[in-house]
């Protein structure tokens, strides 16, 4: 019997040779980048992605195949370390898309974003082409020892890279495709090499130098229209149109092979095409030839290949706004936020597309229902607020009371970076003064603030102290220099803490006054340690111990400075006004918080009050279960139905109440002001105030600032901001 | 069901192995196999990893029919590579085990335990000491259980204890202590490592690894004197291998258990030399309670012995210089 070849197509080889060159290509990266997170990347995006109905049926390559992910998954991240990096990248996508978006009022009014100062996907991108951004610029470097692949990864990876080049060859010899169409070990790396090079210009050239060898690649078409639309971004930040407009028709040039190459189907989510599809309407916008027709079709085409990763779809939400398409991005933004992705930005735009249509045509039930749910899964996210039922409906007016919750939010979420800040600096101090000095391996939890870690530090300086033959390692005798050190230290860090800034040279001499008045009792602590340490009368005792540990604590001496501090921050926020200003503080905000590893949670940004909450504690359980008596709940009742009768006379009473308007006014729940009235940073002692126990405010906006609050408990009186 | 795992210093077991059997019952080697079969049958054995075999593992074959039923065994040496070349007795390590209990698995192209020479290129005696290179190399092997998705992955090593005669350089200067923690450092860090990472072909199957024999160190402790050559109880190990202090940068740390005294003298026990290494995975998984000696000096004395001392001089001139460690482990 006559045994007969198999031809192939031209189709068919192109393809066969395209599927290993795509293995090939990612088992190098992961050699060559040697990093966890690009491992996971590889898995995800390529090598557990392939669509085997589309690759050569050769049992050695799917051999291959299955050994890699056998491996893979072994080495793959942990969780954690995972979420960490995403977080980051989220971190960055949010800070670009503000840029992008200066302001709430932009979505809100429904003008088109088109003037967007950033091209999003060109210069942050997916997550995968952002990640290895962002590592050739060095800009992961602290992370390095940790996403570094063991040894044995890379020996298996090496050697599983061998096989597949051998496979690599007998395909190529069975599929007679030219040889010119296989990328040889050498091409790769060179090309893997040329793609972590962080010189957009000289990587363009490189790539250039090269293209001849990946003509059947289509992914480097990708990469070098990518490289020449930054080489065109920053031609053009320098003010070289000329070269911009050349660099901009090349990146066309590119971008078109690779959507006529792109053809294959051999990944089932293609997140390069995702991406390219994006950076071609970049292309577009920078080119200025954003037909908005094609502009859809390649965000059609980009959330279709993105197999719903969070990353496509939030640059593709951002597009669809630019295009005022504003159902599909809601769309978009409602998957966002169900799956926990960066939920304070998506929330935020997507209440301000909700706002938008309501503005349109107020009573919609529908788009109501949407918010209200928008509401609840939002988890605190400042939602821009419901246009009011009556009167005034603006996108002005929504705006305004926007802004106003903004900077009360804003005014909270930077108290609470500062008090993070003094925690941790806090910390810090506790670990010079600590008894003993050893304490290196100490978790941040051993010198936390609570009782019980006040209490295991005292015990381990009585037991220190106790057992005096060792005195090695038992004192910091060099802990006032440190001590300066760590201060200067704190200062210099916020040095990029706006507020702090301005008013650098007042807070400093309060630090200062206040650091000086310790001079004597370093001077005591020191040679008291050093008088033990010699053997000599007059050694440390428990007692300097305690002294130093309450007068030292930064939160002895800097407690006016950091007071101080908090109140010049909540004066600065409150002396902005405009809406770009409020963004970028929020955005100092954040990357001040990102770089000093502070969280921040979403501020406690109350819904407005509906008064009590009903008696019963809900369908399923009664307040008898937990032991509550019957006088209780009656005594409840009451104080419910009076409370009732007293917000019922305060609104009857409203319309009389005021004679001067510019002197103040009278707050009814439900109100804006009633709710930002709570939210005033500046209010001492406000837990002794039940907010639900509120009937109604009246604010003094005169000079006195002398207000009085109408509670269940009775008059409340709340004088410069101090709650009686 | 649990599975019991020894190890055994059969201290220079030579002899003709069945033909001995044959022709002289009384014949020292046909008594130590003896009493070797007697502890491994009472002990419930179910794998042994044997240091010390001499005479191209003869008498592990004679071992394997003495116990009857299902047992295989194998027998290899090291010495073939550069740059130890092996002593003139021919030491070598073997593996007897329950093959009804456990199949093997290829090491790439061999389908028998082998010894693991699987190094980077070699690039002389330098490297012995720069972390790359092992003096001795271990034995290696892989037991898959039977009707179970679980492997064991089993790598016994008899560290060296003096340094060698006549090895062409590399360790001049180097103390014999700090030749031994090199050789541990390597074994723990970049030879376990390489086993137990090993994943391309497991096909469904989950591996485990764990390390056992001779380390000729004592497990570390807090009585140690510093001069005292000890094993770590936690050793780590960065994502190259190499040892680090502390576990911040960890990236694998290996635990080595049992400190009860295995070597011995005519009289008395001396040093705790025996162990086993593993992982925190391998911890977690499957390791069911403590690593301990087989008081095989006390427990199989001969009714000829009845002092303390008669029943060491006994077992020391019959048998050998350790007794056999066990570890039981569980694959849930």
């Amino acid at each position: 019997m006559e045994y007969t070849k198999k031809t192939y197509t031209e189709q068919e080889r192109r393809q066969a040779a395209y599927a290993l060159n795509l293995c090939a290509v990612s088992v190098a990266q992961i050699v060559d980048y040697n990093d966890k997170y690009i491992l996971e990347q590889e898995y995800d995006a390529i090598l557990n992605n392939l669509n085997l109905e589309q690759m050569p049926k050769d049992e050695a390559l799917l051999n291959i195949l299955t050994e890699l992910l056998n491996v893979i998954t072994f080495f793959r991240i942990q969780e954690g370390k995972k979420a960490l990096v995403e977080r980051e990248y989220q971190e960055r996508m949010k800070n670009a898309v503000w840029s992008a978006v200066p302001n709430i009022g932009m979505v809100v009014t429904g003008g088109s974003l088109a003037t967007m100062a950033i091209s999003l996907a060109t210069q942050v991108g997916i997550g995968y082409m952002n990640y290895r951004k962002e590592k050739a610029r060095g800009a992961l470097e602290k992370e390095r020892a940790e996403m570094e692949l063991e040894f044995t990864a890379i020996e298996q990876f090496n050697a599983l890279k061998r096989e597949l080049f051998t496979t690599a060859w007998k395909l190529a010899a069975e599929y007679c495709f030219p040889d010119d169409y296989r990328l040889t070990e050498r091409q790769i790396k060179q090309y893997n090499a040329i793609l972590m090079d962080v010189d957009q210009l000289r990587k363009y050239e490189r790539l250039e130098a090269i293209q001849e060898q990946f003509k059947a690649y289509p992914p480097f078409w990708y990469f070098f229209g990518h490289a020449a639309s930054l080489v065109a971004i920053e031609a053009r930040k320098a003010g070289d149109e000329s070269a911009a407009r050349q660099y901009l028709n090349r990146a066309k040039q590119h971008f078109e092979r690779y959507g006529e190459l792109d053809k294959f189907n051999l990944l089932r989510e293609d997140q390069l095409t995702a991406s390219w599809a994006l950076e071609y309407v970049d292309l577009l916008y920078l080119i200025g030839k954003a037909d908005r027709e094609k502009v859809a079709e390649l965000l059609e085409r980009a959330v279709k290949m993105s197999g719903n990763a969070n990353d496509v779809l939030q640059l593709c939400a951002m597009y669809y706004l630019r295009i005022d398409q504003p159902d599909l991005a809601a769309r978009l933004f409602r998957i966002l936020v169900n799956e926990g992705c960066n939920i304070e930005t998506n929330a935020r735009l997507l209440s301000g597309v909700y706002v938008r249509k309501l503005l349109h045509a107020p009573g919609d039930a529908e788009v109501q229902a949407a918010y209200w749910s928008l509401s609840q899964k939002s988890g605190g996210a400042l939602l821009v607020p419901l246009p009011e039922p009556e009167g005034d409906a603006s996108a002005g007016l929504v705006e305004a009371e926007y802004l106003s919750k903004q900077r009360a939010a804003l005014q909270r979420d930077y108290r609470s970076a500062v008090n993070q800040f003094e925690r941790k600096y806090a910390i810090k101090i506790k670990r010079l003064i600590c008894i003993p000095a050893r304490n290196h391996g100490l978790p941040d939890e051993y010198f936390s603030g609570s009782k019980e870690a006040q209490n295991r530090r005292t015990a381990d300086a009585k037991a220190a102290l106790k057992d005096l033959k060792r005195t090695d390692g038992l004192f910091n005798l060099d802990f006032p220099f440190q001590y300066v050190d760590t201060l200067n230290e704190m200062l210099e860090t916020l040095s990029r803490f706006p507020s702090f800034t301005e008013n650098k040279d007042a807070l400093i001499r309060v630090l200062r006054q206040d650091v000086k008045s310790l001079r004597g009792e370093m001077e005591t602590a020191r040679a008291a340690m050093e008088n033990t340490l010699q053997g000599q009368d007059g050694g440390f005792t428990m007692e300097h111990y305690k002294s130093m540990r309450d007068r030292l604590s930064l939160y002895a001496c800097g407690r006016r400075f950091f007071d101080d501090l908090k109140n010049r921050t909540v004066d600065m926020l409150d002396s902005l006004d405009a809406p770009d200003a409020l963004t970028q503080a929020e955005l100092t905000l954040a990357e001040f918080c990102q770089a000093q590893g502070l969280t921040l949670q979403p501020a406690d940004r109350r819904q407005p009050g509906t008064g009590l909450a009903q008696e019963s504690a809900g369908e399923y359980l009664s307040y008898k279960l937990v032991g509550l008596t019957e006088a209780e709940l009656e005594d409840r009742r009451k104080a419910q139905e009076l409370l009732s009768e007293m917000k019922k006379a305060a609104a009857g009473a409203a319309p009389n109440m005021i004679l001067r308007p510019d002197a103040a006014v009278f707050l009814l729940p439900g109100q804006l002001g009633f709710e930002s009235y709570f939210q005033n940073a500046k209010l001492k002692n406000l837990e002794r105030v039940i907010q639900e126990h509120v009937a109604a405010i009246l604010d003094d906006k005169s000079g006195q600032d002398f207000d009085l609050l109408f509670t269940l408990e009775g008059l409340v009186t709340v004088r410069n901001n101090q709650v009686a | 069901m649990s599975y019991r795992i020894g190890s055994f210093n059969v201290r220079n077991w030579s002899g003709s192995g069945y033909e001995d059997q044959i022709v002289n019952q009384d014949a020292p080697s046909v008594r130590k196999l003896n009493r070797i079969a007697e502890i491994i049958r009472e002990e419930r054995l179910d794998i042994v990893a044997f240091q010390e075999v001499l005479s191209e593992g003869k008498m592990l074959e004679a071992l394997k029919r003495r116990l009857g039923g299902n047992w295989e065994a194998c027998w290899d040496k090291p010495g073939k590579n550069f740059p130890y070349r092996g002593d003139k007795r021919n030491e070598g390590y073997g593996f007897l085990w329950r093959a009804d209990k456990f199949e093997l698995i290829p090491i790439g192209k061999r389908d028998r335990p082998g010894i693991w020479g699987n190094y980077d290129p070699l690039n002389g005696a330098s490297d012995i000491l720069n972390g790359v290179r092992l003096i001795r190399d271990p034995l290696y092997g892989r037991f898959k259980l039977r009707n179970q998705r679980f492997e064991l992955r089993l790598i016994t090593t008899h560290i060296l204890s003096d340094k060698p005669v006549g090895m062409s350089g590399g360790l001049d200067g180097v103390s014999a202590l700090d030749m031994r923690r090199n050789e541990f450092d390597i074994l723990a860090g970049k030879i376990y490592a390489r086993v137990a990472d090993r994943h391309k072909d497991i096909h469904g199957v989950v591996p485990y690894t764990i390390m056992l024999g001779d380390y000729n160190l004592n497990l570390e402790s807090e009585s140690d004197s510093v001069h005292r050559a000890a094993v770590p109880g936690t050793a780590c190990f960065d994502a190259q291998g190499r040892r680090v202090e502390g576990s911040a940068h960890a990236r694998r740390i290996i635990y080595t258990v049992q400190e009860e005294l295995t070597s011995l003298g005519p009289s008395a026990y001396t040093n705790n030399f025996d162990h086993f290494s593993y992982d925190g995975r391998t911890r977690a998984a499957i390791i069911k309670g403590e690593a301990k000696r087989i008081d095989a000096v006390r427990d199989y004395a001969p009714a000829s012995a009845q002092t303390e001392a008669e029943k060491f001089a006994d077992y020391h001139s019959s048998v050998s210089d350790h007794v056999p460690i066990v570890i039981e482990i569980d694959f849930k």
